[in-house]
């Protein structure tokens, strides 16, 4: 009886327990048993509980709509930027020099969001000073790794960022 | 004795060592006796106590991803149903809980009513649990609008149209707990406060009370 950790612990046992605790100690057999089968359903019991706990902190999966960008040629000008967003990245095409140019918009320092400067023709992130040029090289601040280039096509007048 | 059994037994040792806790938990838990013939129908009322406990944690999981704006609100809870992993697990959890919450109180006062429990010494047992009882139907009702559907809105609009029987000040308290002359995305905020926060708290602070006045007075012994 001493040593039995559970928490039936023979409270909701009626009067004889006595007597069956002291042959339990000579022969544990019987009680060892459904110890052991106690702890096992336990155990499932636990595990059915832990997996959709767990499982609900996983990451969900996100519904993206939007698979590639369309744009026609005639919309684009040297002035502007343009943001689009493609599967949870912020991408940024520009037209300079008669050129379209997408990058993924993420500062290769920290990944803030950089902005387009169309007076300097550069790239500024808010962050900690980066600055990019239009080919999207580093010529500013704790970086020297350049943008990620987004590839780009075009089809019958209109860019497609697949 | 398995591990876990000794290892439970040397941590224990220590911590009584400097509390004493071991006499007092099985004082009040794990040696803690009932009258014989109780039955199972004494059951009900802790039955509740697990929901209500189940309804906070999966109601603290769905928090984690539910908008209480009336834009967003749908989106976000098909959002966890269809998305989420387990999402519509959880979700149909507490939706469904707090049915059986509500079945569970009813039949525990019941049993309560049947064996004439709530006579003296035990009057306000009855009292604090028919408030629990009315709280949990308004965490049912505040909760139902929240996912913002069809059956959502007209729930909350004939429920919120009960108090416009109340002579004189009807109107008024109607358009007082919609926030404004019809159900919208004021309604649904406050809904969500007392949801979330008002009836919780209330709930919880009863049911000590309750608890506290079952020790005091033992549970009553059936014939
Ligand atoms: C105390 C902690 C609780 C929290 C934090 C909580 C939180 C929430 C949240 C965030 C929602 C909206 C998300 C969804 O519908 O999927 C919700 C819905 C709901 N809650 Fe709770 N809740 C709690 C307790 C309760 C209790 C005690 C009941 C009833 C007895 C209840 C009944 C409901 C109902 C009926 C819904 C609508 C479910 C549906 O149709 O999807 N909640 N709750
Ligand atoms: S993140 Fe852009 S400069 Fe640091």
């Amino acid at each position: 009886m001493e040593n039995c950790q559970c928490s039936h612990g023979g409270a909701a046992l009626g009067p004889g327990v006595g007597e069956a605790a002291g042959r339990d100690l000579a022969q544990p057999s019987r009680r060892g048993f459904f110890h052991v089968c106690m702890a096992a359903m336990t155990g499932i019991a636990a595990l059915v509980v832990a997996f959709p706990i767990f499982s609900f902190l996983r990451l969900p999966k996100r519904i993206h709509t939007a698979k590639s960008i369309e744009v026609p040629l005639a919309g684009l000008s040297e002035s502007q930027a343009l943001f689009f967003e493609r599967e949870g990245t912020q991408i940024v095409l520009i037209y300079t020099n008669k050129e379209a140019k997408a990058y993924d918009a993420a500062c290769t320092h920290l990944g803030c969001l950089v902005s387009w400067d169309q007076n300097d023709r550069v790239f500024r992130c808010p962050c900690h000073g980066a600055v990019f040029d239009d080919q999207g090289a580093a010529v500013k601040g704790p970086v020297n790794m350049p943008l990620k280039k987004v590839k780009l096509e075009i089809n019958k007048g209109v860019l497609v960022i697949a | 004795m398995s591990a876990i059994a000794k290892l439970t037994k040397a941590v224990m040792g220590e911590v009584d060592d400097r509390f004493h806790l071991t006499p007092v938990i099985e004082k009040n838990l794990t040696r803690k006796w009932v009258p014989q013939t109780l039955s199972w129908a004494g059951c009900f009322g802790g039955l509740a106590f697990l929901i209500f406990l189940i309804q906070i944690f999966t109601g603290i999981l769905l928090l984690m991803y539910y908008k209480s704006d009336a834009e967003r609100a749908w989106d976000s809870v098909t959002f966890v149903k269809s998305n989420v992993p387990m999402g519509w697990l959880i979700q149909r959890i507490h939706s469904v809980g707090a049915n059986f919450m509500i079945a569970l109180v009813f039949l525990h006062m019941a049993r309560v009513a049947y064996l004439r429990i709530y006579r003296k010494p035990r009057e306000l047992h009855w009292i604090s649990g028919a408030v629990l009882l009315l709280a949990t139907c308004m965490l049912a009702f505040t909760g139902y609008l929240l996912p913002w559907t069809q059956l959502s809105y007209w729930g909350a609009k004939v429920g919120t149209e009960i108090p416009s029987a109340v002579p004189l000040l009807g109107e008024y308290i109607v358009q007082l707990i919609r926030r404004g002359p019809s159900i919208s995305g004021e309604t649904l905020g406050f809904f969500f406060a007392v949801h979330i926060w008002v009836l919780p708290g209330l709930t919880v602070l009863v049911m000590v009370l309750h608890f506290l006045m079952i020790r005091r007075t033992g549970i009553s012994r059936p014939l």
